[in-house]
């Protein structure tokens, strides 16, 4: 495997004596779009201004490519560390032209290449036409696009966007998100994304990080993080199933022998991994059926437990049912 | 219900109406009638109008350079930096507002006259004999005026240029560092660009003031249009040649008052509307003494020096300014002042509640028609209220004498009605301003709620906006009766015969060379002006 774009270990920051991020360790290859997925408050704003050098962190390394960006009290300064950042609000500065918020990096390149560059980034985020513009005379996906021009014009070798969708309608935000990736894509660029989100996850990233109370608990490809969720927090926020303490869950439940440790762990049940029977099962109480798309998703109630069952047709609340969960269960502690 | 809802419009538009008859009336005075004195005016065009305008220009521009000179540093440090004694030195950099800059002109001209104790010690020092051997400054010119102007005038700016840098974005520093601006070119390209518009409404407002100033320019005999006014009329009898020169006069203000409110426009799409507002540094202690020093010095020359001399005064000459008409001046002042400041909160209560009701752009017109007197200089002011009063007073003499009844006199134009009207006219946008900010903060939603829980229009404004905007409403009595308290040249003009407000007792000290006896009526004023500084700072504070 080739050298990783960005390699981050055992990054540490603290703000007045408390603890925001620890052990935060990341690896990325080129191109990757990684979610930093978390509640609000567990350090993800933190990392990325960690990574970008706007807050100084007291450990740690950070390596973009072959650039050393931070090792012990070393801090490459954020001007030089070839970052493109897209903050939540955008920060486009509200007394220039989109124009002259895109040029702002390139001082350096003559009249008419700084030109030439602003013309192509402005067709790259589908504003053409809308140079002269100012940034309140935009829209909330034109502003974001504008940032985004604005933050990749001087070719950054890694991308952070912090919250970038949050300010979207939801009617235009997916249509957007998948502009957006397909640019990175095509352009072949690294980025890390943060959100509290996970449908913002599903839509955008290849990989996840689950970030809580400054502690990065899992990372791994989005699909992974799903389904096969490390602990009971990650599964809980990312809301895989129905997590039910192991010791509460009788053995009929499940078509097939399970091995379960039941000793003060827990237990994941996918809400598609059920099956209605007649005459095994264990019986519940139907307590109401919603349609949700193709599918109806119903609120269960058994004796110790509540349970959300997805099925093909509605069912009658105030029914009896008979369920078996016919998948592997998943144990976590 | 349904009768109120012809009276609130009825009288409202009879309010606003009003408001501007003497705006129409000075208009019409100045081009449409021609009295006994017209060839004033002629004179004044085909001599001294030019050196007026010229001398009006220059105190502005160069009390502007002055007041940026003494605003732009401590508004950039005070909202930057976070060193010890920031919140105290942030609202006493405002005290200098408190002093009527006559009164500082007349206290700096006694400090650095001749016979004053500044040249006295120098020659005693050099072993000067007489003025030839040295030179010194000259208070009594333009520079020394404008001087004077800017130190009271100065925290207009200082006060917009500070919440001006107070609501920029930290991430907008952020975004400039990661595309490779150094933290030099960060202050250049964004912090100080982005403040431009709160720095451009700052220096309209001073110029207005320093257009519209009497006080000093009289007392140092520098004609501008604004004494050319109080001469043509007081001086020359001719209204009509005070009229036409208010207009001129108007014209300047309000080419300045439009560029402000373009600014504000612009200064509001500068405003952040993120939650990352600027960070404060804190600073080593060198710099702290650094700032402490720079700031001191101006509060030094604006607000300690003004008040040690007129508290030394005070003391010094006790016998002359305790006076018992002292006491009957002040009187005077407040009544007229508590007068005045209820009149206008009853009115700019009832212009938003319309609007609010109503909210069609005949009713918007309305409220801004009624806000036009605060941008009219008070000399203007006084001129355009005398004109239609002093034409009612002819009239009922007309009357009086047809009816063979004796006459009453000057009932409108010769008593405190003139000035009370006056009063009112230019300090209802004041009034307007608070209760409309405190309108805006009461959702809409709030008056729906509670006609859906059955109440009418009055219910509405009875048990919801009133409770709700009465701290505004009470602010706004409070602004406009320190104003009135304030008020100079309107005041001079339109005083009934034997009649002082706190500020022409003060002012006719001065200009008969007597600051001294008039120097704890001085001090009043002061206390008064400070009194909304402390509350201000108390809600900020709070909040």
């Amino acid at each position: 495997m080739s050298q990783p774009a960005l390699h981050i270990e055992n990054l540490a920051v603290k703000l007045q004596d408390k603890s925001i991020l620890e052990n935060f360790s990341l690896s990325l290859n080129e191109g990757d779009i990684l979610c930093l997925l978390g509640p609000s408050g567990c350090g993800k704003t933190t990392a990325l201004k960690a990574i970008a050098g706007l807050m100084d962190a007291q450990q740690g390394t950070i390596h973009l490519f072959d650039q050393l960006l931070k090792k012990n009290s070393y801090e490459r300064p954020p001007e030089k560390r070839d970052i493109g950042f897209i903050f939540q609000d955008y920060a486009l500065f509200p007394h220039m032209s989109v124009a002259e918020n895109i040029g702002f990096s390139l001082s350096n390149l003559s009249k008419e290449a700084k030109h030439i560059q602003i013309e192509a980034s402005l067709n790259l985020v589908d504003l053409t036409g809308l140079g002269d513009r100012y940034p309140h005379e935009l829209s909330g996906g034109q502003q974001q696009r504008t940032a985004v021009a604005r933050a990749l014009a001087k070719r950054p070798k890694l991308l952070l966007m912090d919250e970038p969708f949050s300010n979207i309608d939801s009617q235009v935000k997916y249509k957007l998100m998948a502009q957006m990736r397909a640019l990175l894509k095509q352009h072949n660029i690294t980025c890390i994304f943060v959100t509290h989100s996970k449908q913002e996850a599903f839509s955008f990233a290849d990989k996840t990080a689950v970030l809580n109370n400054g502690q990065i608990e899992q990372v791994d490809h989005t699909q992974v993080i799903f389904e096969q969720p490390i602990n009971p927090f990650v599964a809980e926020f990312m809301e895989s199933g129905n997590l039910i303490e192991a010791q509460l869950i009788p053995r009929d439940l499940f078509a097939t022998p399970q091995t379960l440790d039941v000793s003060d762990s827990w237990v994941l049940l996918r809400e598609n991994g059920f099956a209605l029977s007649h005459e095994k099962g264990l019986t519940g109480l139907v307590i109401d059926s919603l349609y949700i798309g193709h599918r109806y998703r119903n609120q269960v109630k058994f004796e110790a437990f509540t349970l959300w069952i997805e099925t093909q047709t509605a069912l009658t609340p105030h029914e009896h049912i008979q369920v078996q969960y016919v998948h592997e269960a998943l144990t976590l502690k | 219900m349904a009768k109120s809802h012809k009276i609130l419009p009825s009288i409202s538009l009879s309010v606003s109406l009003l408001m501007f008859i003497p705006i129409l009336a000075l208009i019409y005075q100045a081009f449409f009638i021609a009295d006994g004195n017209d060839h004033t005016f002629d004179n004044i065009l085909d001599s001294v109008l030019w050196q007026y305008i010229k001398n009006s220009l220059l105190v502005v521009a160069t009390t502007l350079i002055f007041a940026c000179l003494f605003a732009i540093a401590p508004a950039w440090w005070c909202a930057r930096y976070e060193f010890k004694g920031r919140r105290f030195l942030q609202w006493a950099m405002v005290f200098p507002l408190a002093i009527p800059a006559y009164v500082s002109a007349y206290i700096y001209t006694k400090a650095l006259d001749y016979p004053g104790p500044v040249q006295t010690s120098l020659r005693q020092w050099f072993d000067w004999q007489s003025p030839n051997d040295y030179w010194f400054f000259d208070m009594r010119s333009i520079t020394g005026g404008s001087l004077m102007l800017a130190l009271a005038l100065y925290p207009y700016i200082y006060l917009l240029l500070r919440y001006g840098f107070a609501k920029q974005s930290d991430h907008l520093d952020h975004a400039a560092r990661l595309l490779g601006a150094s933290s030099r070119q960060v202050f250049f390209k964004i912090r100080l660009a982005m403040a431009r518009p709160a720095l451009a409404i700052g220096c309209t407002l001073v110029a207005m003031e320093a257009l519209a100033d009497f006080g000093t320019m009289h007392l140092f005999a520098i004609s501008t249009l604004t004494t050319a006014i109080y001469d043509s009329w007081l001086v020359y009898g001719s209204l009509s040649t005070a009229a036409k020169l208010s207009c001129l006069l108007l014209i300047f203000i309000v080419t300045l008052s439009l560029l402000e409110r373009r600014q504000r426009k612009a200064q509001k799409q500068y405003e952040s509307r993120g939650q990352q507002l600027l960070q404060r540094k804190t600073i080593s202690a060198k710099k702290a003494i650094g700032i402490w020093l720079a700031c001191g010095s101006v509060l030094l020359l604006g607000f300690m020096i003004p008040v040690a001399y007129l508290l030394d005064f005070t003391f010094t000459y006790l016998q002359q300014n305790w006076q018992p008409q002292l006491l009957q001046h002040s009187l005077h002042t407040f009544l007229l002042a508590a007068v005045a400041a209820t009149i206008c909160m009853v009115i700019a209560m009832m212009l938003n509640a319309q609007l609010r009701l109503r909210p069609t752009r005949f009713n918007q017109t309305q409220l801004s028609i009624a806000s036009l007197g605060y941008a009219i200089p008070g000399t203007v002011l006084a001129i355009a209220v005398l004109i239609p009063l002093g034409a009612l007073d002819v009239a009922i003499h007309d009357v009086m004498t047809w009816a063979n009844m004796d006459s009453l006199g000057l009932i409108f134009s010769g008593t405190s009605v003139a000035l009370l009207f006056a009063f009112v006219l230019r300090f209802l946008a004041i009034a307007n301003g608070s209760i409309h900010s405190g309108y805006q903060q009461i959702s809409p939603n709030l008056d729906l709620a509670a006609a859906s829980l059955g109440q009418s229009h009055g219910g509405v404004f009875r048990f919801i906006h009133f409770p709700l905007i009465r701290p505004m409403a009470l602010s706004a009595f409070l602004l406009v009766f320190i104003e009135c308290v304030k008020e100079l040249p309107a005041a001079i003009l339109l005083r009934p015969f034997d009649f002082e407000t706190l500020s022409t007792y003060v002012y006719q000290h001065a200009s008969d060379d007597q600051l001294e006896h008039g120097a704890l009526a001085a001090l009043l004023i002061i206390i008064v002006s400070l009194l909304p500084i402390i509350l201000l700072s108390r809600t900020q504070r709070m909040s």
